[in-house]
């Protein structure tokens, strides 16, 4: 389409058409500087990851909408860091493969779709986001989008962390409603499975999952002494194995790796379909939602392959790391769920600035959601054989956003404050379960509790927004703090500064995972339309 | 490559089939589609005197039915309008320094002649050479005659049906149910009289019953560099007291029975941190019930519900709170955030005239406003002190036109009393439809030294329904 006119600015180009076209995006430039000096972490930069989005949307009239967008993402840090030792001996060089450029199509060509509304109703076809959650961070009936986490905590822009994938949505409004109801909405989303995307979980093994692999503790070896191991590879078992002190030599502590194989089955074809409803409703002071979904989890469970012991490697510190053949698919999800978001006005206090906090809540009961059960079969002294069990789960997350000026930190702007508290409760719990995975891995018990705080403000015309975020795992009594500074001199450019840091009282569980990854981190971010 | 030509090919395809049955009818019985795209084409934002009004007049985009509905005697809507609030200005001005005459002065006159005792302190100094650290300096003023300015014949045919029938409480509150439609209290009068002349504010028929309102808002730092520019597209439906197009009256049962007053959409489309961000708003006549605020923030691909009270921190690094929008767009209420109402003053002063061509513009380098002409304008001056040492600012003074309501400037104090955020405002007046519609809006932070420009361009359009404020609207602008 040829362009009659380009303004120096953001309004969208007159096409000779008649329509209007826009161009925008953003370049950025991100570096992650690694606190600690472990074999799972990097102390020093260790990321030094650049973004690039182009997006553009045409309009050939007020009903009709293209939009599109492309990403590039690439982690300069394997060139830059291609001849330390640090680097090359604890295996991160070997992530590169996974991490240095996003080069799949669908990494790539992020969105592509194209909007038509009517009178009472909306069309969406392609490739596309549908977010229907209230919570932020955590993501409990948001489940028609993949995720992307291989880049941690550190990179979780909503432009990085959401895959669109390929769905059609379709909304229509009623005309006829009660006087009482101001909206009333009824959204279907098909996702046809044309091509089956799934969550990028963050990998095992920093040859995978480089410097935000997870370090998940192993079972502890010994090695065999001789001659009760025949000449030739060292012979090693399990830490916890009963045989005589004379026989092998001392428990050798490991960490879980990249596995040796990994077969995850994608649902193909019309195995692979999915639907969603969404009855939206605003009225009041509420705006609410009815949720049902049908379809696929987008992460995976997965177990050892029965009958295989992992495959064992010396540490550049000596200790083993975990080879696993692992197995695993991608199970039916099904659930009924709402969201609810209103004014909670006896809550408001002129004493705090006079504004009514907004309470979020979302909540739902999935069917038959399939986990990983670990249970001691052999013995005390045989690692746990997993199976997959199936069980009712019931999650709910309420939030709150309030408002609330502190005059004498800051006399000029709010502070922004949002506590949220998460529960998932498995119904079905198997009493004799050692451990139970969820798909993505992530341990869980009969009842989980976890809370966030964000808190946040700005200063000097917005060009200055400080902001401290707090997650907190009641169960596994572990923390993620994240604080960061963001200076922004015009809309268009800004820089940001800040930290992590992870802790957690119990080993091998929720956060302690990345104990050593505490980390600073800086940001610029221009932006262009 | 071959799976990426595969879904690409799939999504070309799709919307290939909507194209069929997409209506492309894009603008209403061949008239312009009006979009920022053809705003830019029309006029820049520095250096253009382009006297818009004139190059894209109303009948642009407007069937000549619709402009039909909206257009009237002049000399009708001049009778019936000084009937309405008992005067010409031309014949109650020219009483203070009347040696200030029509004519073109510059800066260096300020101080030669009585500028001082004419001028609205903030304009007076910004008569001045432009420069850091705020915009909006008049380095060149033309003061032309005082001109009569009245309102479309149906809202002077209203306000005088209705005058006298608005009541206010003891504490001079509006009796909700006692307002029917017009301006409520065409000549202020007896002790609420601040009050009286505030609620002429809230119920303003500035622009239409149903318009869009295209503006650019481009914000400058101490050292006049642009550090913000937006684009919205605001939609608005006058809900109540409609008395320009139909429906007349109430918009709709709903409205009526809930007491809604206005619903107003905004759709950002720059910068592009903000492009596809959707805030609908709701208001309500009753004092007690706070506006409905709802985002689509396209980033997030998601509505989320405001509370209708966060209304006092700055709107995306511009130099005003939801409460300073258009100059005052407060709730007047005895509970939230309350005031004390005065009439501190009740004279005439020489302000930026009502545009009757569009061509007001600013200089690229100094960021002068130029080609702004000034008229002698009857005003009251009121100054509403908070009543609530919570709310962020500690006193306000309003500058309000005695013939057309307008807000024609305000200050804004903060706790320590200290002059904090002005807005002055310009609107484009237009003879044959008897309507005033934004045209030139200024707000300062004087603490942090930060101006915002706002160039607004507003239609009437008659064909906005209520499903043009709704979720769908949303999710259609959103990204």
């Amino acid at each position: 389409m040829a362009v009659a006119m380009l303004p120096a600015h953001a309004a969208p180009w007159v096409t000779e058409a008649g329509g209007e076209a826009t161009v925008m995006g953003y370049v950025s430039q991100g570096m992650g500087y690694g606190l600690r000096d472990t074999y799972d972490s990097a102390h020093g930069v260790n990321s030094l990851i650049t973004t690039v989005l182009l997006e553009g949307v045409y309009k050939p009239n007020d009903d009709l909408k293209f939009y599109g967008s492309l990403m590039a993402t690439g982690d300069w840090i394997y060139a830059a860091r291609a001849n330390s030792n640090s680097w090359t001996s604890r295996q991160f060089d070997q992530s590169r493969e996974f991490l240095q450029f996003d080069d799949k199509y669908w990494q790539i060509l992020r969105e592509l779709h194209v909007t038509w509304t009517g009178k009472n109703s909306m069309l969406r076809i392609g490739k596309q986001v549908v977010k229907w959650g209230e919570m932020d961070g955590q993501q409990i009936i948001d489940t028609i989008n993949p995720v992307d986490q291989r880049r941690g905590f550190a990179d979780v822009a909503f432009e990085t962390s959401v895959i669109p994938i390929w769905l059609i949505r379709a909304e229509y409004y009623p005309e006829s409603k009660p006087s009482w109801l101001q909206d009333l909405g009824i959204e279907y989303v098909l996702n046809p499975n044309i091509d089956f995307i799934p969550s990028q979980e963050g990998a095992l093994g920093n040859n995978r999952g480089s410097i935000w692999a997870p370090n998940v503790p192993g079972l502890g070896w010994k090695q065999i002494n001789p001659p009760f191991c025949p000449p030739g590879p060292p012979c090693w078992v399990p830490g916890e194995a009963g045989l005589p002190p004379f026989m092998t030599g001392p428990v050798v502590q490991s960490r879980l790796g990249s596995p040796t194989s990994q077969n995850i089955s994608k649902p193909s074809g019309s195995d692979g379909i999915q639907h969603a409803l969404r009855i939206k409703a605003n009225f009041g002071e509420t705006l609410a939602t009815v949720n049902y979904f049908y379809g696929r989890e987008r992460k995976f469970v997965q177990r050892d392959v029965p009958g295989t012991t992992p495959q064992l490697e010396t540490a550049s510190d000596g200790t083993l790391i975990e080879h696993h053949y692992q197995e695993g698919y991608y199970p039916r999800k099904q659930f009924v769920g709402f969201t609810l978001t209103r004014d909670l006005t006896p809550l408001k206090s002129y004493a705090l600035g006079g504004v009514s906090p907004i309470v979020r809540i979302e909540s739902l009961y999935s069917f038959n959601s399939t986990f990983s059960v670990g249970r001691m079969s052999n013995g005390p002294n045989a690692p746990p054989v997993f199976t997959y069990d199936r069980m009712d789960t019931w999650d709910t997350g309420i939030g709150i956003d309030w408002g609330v000026r502190i005059p004498f930190l800051n006399s000029r702007s709010s502070f922004r404050i949002s506590p949220q508290f998460f529960m998932q409760r498995l119904m079905g719990y198997p009493s004799d379960a050692i451990v139970v995975l969820t798909p993505g891995t992530a341990g869980v018990e009969r009842n989980n509790y976890s809370t966030s705080l964000f808190i946040s403000t700005s200063y000097f015309n917005d060009k200055l927004s400080p902001g401290v975020f707090w997650l907190h795992d009641v169960n596994n009594q572990a923390n993620f703090y994240r604080a960061q500074l963001m200076y922004s001199p015009t809309a268009l450019l800004s820089f940001t500064v800040g930290g992590m840091y992870f802790d957690g009282r119990e080993r091998g569980k929720s956060f302690q995972l990345f104990d050593n990854k505490d980390q600073l981190f800086a940001k610029i971010t221009y932006k262009f339309d | 490559m071959k799976t990426l030509f595969k879904y690409v090919g799939w999504a070309l395809g799709s919307l290939a089939m909507i194209c069929l049955v997409a209506p492309l009818a894009s603008a209403a019985d061949g008239k312009l589609n009006l979009t920022f795209g053809e705003l830019e084409k029309r006029k820049r934002i520095f250096d253009d005197p382009t006297p818009l009004i004139k190059t894209l007049p109303v009948s642009a985009v407007l069937t000549s039915e619709q402009l039909a509905k909206l257009t009237f005697d002049q000399e009708a809507m001049k009778k019936a309008w000084a009937e309405v609030v008992g005067f010409k200005a031309p014949d109650v001005v020219g009483k203070i320094a009347p040696e200030i005459k029509p004519g073109t002065y510059t800066y260096q006159d300020r101080d030669r002649l009585p500028f001082k005792s004419l001028l609205i302190p903030d304009h007076y100094n910004r008569m001045s050479a432009g420069g850091p650290p705020h915009i909006g300096a008049f380095a060149k003023v033309t003061v032309v005659p005082t001109r009569q300015y009245y309102w479309a014949l149906p809202i002077a045919k209203a306000t005088k049906a209705n005058a006298g029938k608005t009541r206010q409480t003891d504490k001079g509150y509006l009796v909700v149910d006692s307002y029917d439609s017009g301006y409520p209290f065409p000549q202020p009068s007896g002790p609420h009289k601040a009050m009286q002349i505030m609620y002429n504010w809230e119920k303003r028929y500035t622009q239409s019953d149903n318009y869009l309102l295209f503006s650019r808002a481009v914000g400058f730092n101490k050292s006049l560099d642009i550090d913000f520019d937006g684009l919205n597209l605001t939609h608005y439906l006058r809900l109540q007291g409609r008395v320009l197009e139909e429906p007349f009256g109430w918009f709709d049962a709903r409205a009526k029975e809930n007491g809604e007053t206005m619903a107003i959409m905004s759709v950002a489309l720059a910068p592009r941190d903000l492009y596809g961000n959707v805030v609908a708003l709701q208001n309500y006549a009753s004092p007690d019930n706070n506006s409905q605020f709802m985002i689509y923030i396209s980033g997030l691909r998601r509505a989320r519900k405001l509370s209708g009270s966060d209304t006092q921190d700055a709107m995306g690094g511009q130099d005003l709170i939801y409460e300073d929008g258009d100059g005052f767009n407060q709730k007047i209420s005895p509970t939230r955030y309350p005031y004390k109402y005065e009439v501190v003053d009740e004279r005439e002063f020489l302000v930026p005239a009502y545009t009757l061509d569009g061509s007001t513009t600013m200089t690229k380098d100094k960021k002068e406003f130029v080609n702004f002409e000034f008229e002698r304008r009857p005003l009251y001056v009121l100054k509403l002190t908070s009543l609530d040492s919570n709310f962020v600012y500690s006193s306000r003074k309003i500058y309000v036109d005695k013939e057309t309501f307008i807000i024609v400037a305000t200050e804004s104090y903060d706790r320590k009393g200290r002059l904090f955020r002005t807005v002055d405002q310009t609107f484009a007046f237009y003879p044959e439809m008897g309507m005033m519609v934004m045209n030139d809006f200024l707000a300062k932070d004087h603490i942090d030294m930060h101006s915002t420009y706002i160039k607004g361009f507003g239609v009437p359009a008659p064909r906005l329904r209520r499903e043009d404020f709704s979720l769908q609207s949303m999710s259609k602008y959103g990204k």
